[in-house]
């Protein structure tokens, strides 16, 4: 299995720049997410990798060929689409061996290999009939399928289970998660989903705006996002964001003062940011280990069946906690109650260039 | 609508009465001719003759001893060939416009071919067919009739190629085919059923021309209009043959039209009115 | 060469062979005194042609027949398609048979229609003037007050299931939430027709419209298989006249004058399609 790296990547339309110098690279047999809201740029960054639009500038290199220039078949990829993409006027089995056959890989073969990846998936009572004839689920099968057939140095996944409902979406990430076990495949998937993000990367490429704004693992997206940006866009419900001005020791806000040990702050203008994962109520953290202690008034309360989004207001700030089922008697909405932060959790960030302070 | 209250009732029943009334104006016509074609020759001209032992006097006439048939012959040759050099022709340039956004200016040569008179363009063609020899020949004839169906047939495979998520040859490209190839072997098949919808329309266009086979056709290939008009001239009719050769020039458009027309509402609603 | 052209070439070389060059070449032809007839004798005339259209009387009642046959049958067809086309659809039984009939006469060839047409209404022998005789009332069908008239009712017995067509693609293409809250609303039959359909409908409409024109202005057939422009000149229309003046009088410069000032009339008509498809 090979990887993949793009060198300074640049795409624009007319006067319109999409990716403004895209640098990355694609470890082998990794998954990786591309994540990012609409217009960003992750489907372009995946089209232009795939070969299906051209680049402006920059270079493309899967495994240890500059493939830059090639045609999309000369790339050797595999491609999912979010609408499945699947040949209409075929079978299911002749969609999935239609890669094979366009290199000239004899019959027998190619009916092995497509029942071998339908056995993988559980399709093989599906390979006689005809597109339209499927769910979409079984559709969304046939469609990785028809990847899997064709074994090849890069799998791409353009928003494959945006079209399926939320169970069968939860169901399928498992799925694709296992064979991404057993096949070591190197992965690159595009989501908008940071849910999906989360749970399914080895590595998540956060883009905004046509540029890369953080690259990690999940755990370092999630606890040391590097911009506000990120921090804002993965992690739901949605970080609560605070300003202040830096202090010495911390910062001072509307809702109190938080304690950032680790930052000396020099009067600059600050967001401080909060997941509501990381509200806790006074008795869960030491003294010690607080870093930050305020009131709030109880505005409402979601209940999630095992947790709870509360709704908090500290003056005209609100703030969003999530809390699980059996402390949800504690907040009666329109009490007041007192919350804190572990200092190990608090994200400082300029507020001028949105970037995480150390 | 499970429930039918005596009003609604009385609503679908007016809607029935009108519509019934218009099927009746329609289908009033060919009723008439067909039992004209029936009638012994010299009840041809009785309109309030209904009851007759049915003759096939006019049929077998017309079958065995007209140049009908030679007629039919030419008119189908004339067709088939039209639609298959149009279709051939079209196929590629329509999927070419609607895939690439040659967008506004093709679109529009194309709709501005489509709705030229035929009278512009008759003239030149009499005169260059003389010169070539191609008067009263079938080729000839399919050279007209190309610019009649070839724009019409385009712009409609247009609106079928732009209904093709383009993801279906985006996929066939990374599977290893060319852009050509995935061309013909995903996307010609993915809107075969609009192709061929599209080519027995451009087929009863060229059946039904009468203008430039008129023009230039008069003996060896003359077409079935030409023929059916050539019935009734200023030396005469026999409207007992005529009917039978009006008849033999509808019905198998009519059977055609039947297959096409639920595709048609489609495509129309769908992006053939739509650029 | 990209795949892009490629796929084009034989579309523009064909067209330009058979539809471009024609034109250009009858562009030429309008510009000289060009006979059939004296085919040795072409001669240079400049505008000499189109001066002596305009003033000609015959291009003139030409013309303006083709214009009231034009405006009366388009309007017939407008009037009676929209109708049906909304009864096909409020119809619960039947309606895919009442559709195929309906839709039917569009496609026959129309030659055929004006003959059949010729034969029914025949004063003579006739069905149709036999039963209104029965009544006391005596039609003469294709005399020189209502020629005319009778070709725009045949064209419209032709031609109205084309509006029909049109009409049922884009009734089928609305959207249903309006209709529904209407439903809610309690809002009138007229009035629903009147403040949704209609307006939903209206790009359909115009093109519909402006596409029936165009073809309308080529009628031929009918006049061709009945009337040959009579009695008198009163059915005489603007492709009949050019089929006259080019091949039954030979005079191709003249025809080919009045057949690019039908070519201008429709460009008009066409730019105007253009726009109203691309608003839709």
């Amino acid at each position: 299995m090979a990887g993949a790296s793009l060198k300074n990547l640049r795409k624009s339309f007319g006067a319109l720049e999409i990716l403004k110098g895209i640098d990355l690279t694609i470890e082998p047999r990794q998954f990786t997410v591309l994540l990012g809201p609409s217009g960003c740029g992750k489907s372009t960054t995946l089209r232009i990798l795939a070969g299906l639009e051209s680049q402006t500038s920059g270079e493309i290199r899967i495994g240890d060929r500059d493939v830059s220039t090639l045609e999309p078949r000369q790339r050797d990829v595999a491609m999912v689409f979010q609408n499945y993409a699947l040949y209409p006027s075929m079978t299911i089995a002749e969609n999935m061996g239609f890669g094979l056959k366009a290199r000239g890989i004899p019959k027998k073969e190619i009916r092995a290999a497509v029942e071998k990846a339908a056995r993988m998936l559980e399709i093989t009572e599906l390979l006689d009939r005809k597109p339209r004839q499927l769910s979409g689920g079984q559709q969304q099968r046939v469609a990785i399928g028809r990847a899997i057939v064709r074994d090849p140095n890069l799998f791409l996944f353009d928003e494959p289970l945006s079209n399926l409902d939320a169970k069968l979406r939860v169901e399928m990430r498992t799925e694709l998660l296992r064979l991404h076990r057993d096949l070591g495949a190197t992965t690159v998937y595009v989501t908008h989903d940071q849910e999906e993000a989360m749970t399914m990367a080895d590595r998540i490429v956060v883009m905004n705006a046509g540029t890369i704004e953080q690259t990690g693992s999940p755990e370092e997206v999630y606890f040391r996002p590097v911009s506000l940006m990120v921090a804002g866009f993965v992690g739901s419900p949605a970080m609560n964001f605070v300003r202040g001005r830096a202090v010495p020791g911390g910062v001072d806000t509307p809702v109190g003062r938080f304690e950032a040990p680790g930052y000396g702050g020099d009067g600059t203008d600050v967001v401080v940011g909060v997941r509501p994962d990381d509200l806790e109520l006074p008795d869960a953290l030491e003294p010690g280990e607080r870093g930050f202690e305020s009131a709030f008034h109880v505005e409402f309360v979601e209940m999630l069946g095992a947790r709870g989004i509360v709704t908090l207001r500290h003056g005209d700030t609100r703030f969003k906690g999530v809390f699980e089922e059996r402390h949800l008697s504690r907040f009666e909405e329109g009490a007041a109650i007192t919350l804190c932060v572990s200092r190990h959790r608090l994200h400082v960030f300029d507020a001028a260039s949105g970037r995480r302070l150390p | 609508m499970s429930a039918n209250p005596p009003g609604r009732r009385a609503t679908q029943l007016a809607v029935e009465a009108a519509v019934t009334v218009a099927v009746a104006i329609v289908l009033f016509p060919f009723v008439y001719i067909m039992l004209t074609s029936l009638k012994p020759p010299n009840l041809v001209a009785e309109p309030d003759v209904w009851w007759f032992a049915p003759s096939f006097a006019n049929w077998t006439d017309v079958l065995l001893d007209s140049d009908v048939p030679f007629n039919i012959l030419n008119s189908l040759i004339v067709s088939t060939t039209t639609v298959a050099i149009a279709l051939l022709v079209g196929c590629p340039a329509a999927y070419s416009f609607s895939r690439f956004k040659s967008g506004g200016p093709a679109r529009f040569v194309i709709l501005s071919a489509a709705m030229i008179p035929p009278a512009i363009l008759i003239l030149p063609m009499f005169l260059v067919f003389y010169r070539l020899g191609l008067i009263d020949t079938r080729t000839g004839v399919v050279i007209t009739h190309l610019t009649l169906v070839t724009p019409v047939v385009t712009w409609f495979l247009v609106g079928f190629f732009d209904e093709v998520p383009k993801e279906l040859e985006e996929q066939a490209m990374i599977d290893g085919w060319t852009q050509f190839q995935a061309f013909l072997r995903v996307i010609v098949p993915t809107v075969r059923p609009g192709i061929a919808g599209a080519g027995v329309f451009g087929f009863v266009l060229s059946w039904n021309d009468l203008f430039y086979a008129l023009i230039l056709t008069g003996g060896e290939s003359r077409t079935l209009p030409v023929a059916i008009a050539g019935f009734w001239t200023f030396r005469g009719i026999d409207m007992g043959k005529m009917a039978v050769a009006i008849l033999l020039a509808i019905l198998p458009i009519l059977v055609a039209s039947f297959f096409i027309q639920k595709h048609l509402i489609r495509s129309l609603g769908g992006g053939a009115v739509k650029t | 060469m990209s795949l892009r052209f490629r796929l084009i070439l034989p579309l523009a070389v064909m067209l330009t062979l058979i539809m471009v060059y024609p034109l250009v070449f009858s562009g030429w032809i309008s510009l000289h005194d060009y006979r059939l007839t004296r085919l040795d004798d072409v001669r240079f005339v400049g505008a000499n042609n189109f001066t002596f259209i305009f003033t000609d009387p015959p291009f003139w009642n030409a013309l303006t027949n083709t214009l009231v046959f034009v405006f009366g049958a388009v309007t017939i067809e407008f009037v009676a398609g929209l109708g049906l086309a909304l009864l096909l659809k409020r119809l619960i039984r039947f309606e895919n048979v009442a559709r195929a009939i309906l839709l039917a006469p569009m496609f026959i060839t129309p030659i055929a229609v004006g003959l059949m047409f010729r034969f029914l209404l025949n004063s003579e022998f006739g069905v149709i003037p036999h039963y209104l005789g029965v009544f006391g009332l005596s039609v003469e069908w294709f005399g020189p007050r209502l020629a005319l008239f009778s070709l725009i009712l045949i064209d419209a017995w032709q031609w109205t299931p084309f509006m029909i067509l049109m009409f049922l693609a884009g009734l089928e293409a609305l959207p249903k939430a309006p209709f529904e809250a209407a439903k809610v609303d309690g809002a009138p039959a007229w009035m629903v027709f009147w403040n949704l359909t209609l307006p939903m409908l209206r790009p359909v409409i115009t093109v519909a419209l402006i596409i029936r024109g165009l073809d309308a202005f080529k009628v031929f057939e009918y006049v061709y298989a009945i009337t040959r422009g009579g009695p008198g000149n009163s059915t005489d229309t603007i492709l009949y006249h050019i089929y006259k003046t080019g091949f039954r009088f030979f005079r191709l410069g003249e025809a080919a004058s009045i057949a690019l000032v039908l070519v201008a009339i429709t460009m008009v008509l066409v730019v105007a399609l253009y726009a109203a498809m691309k608003r839709s």
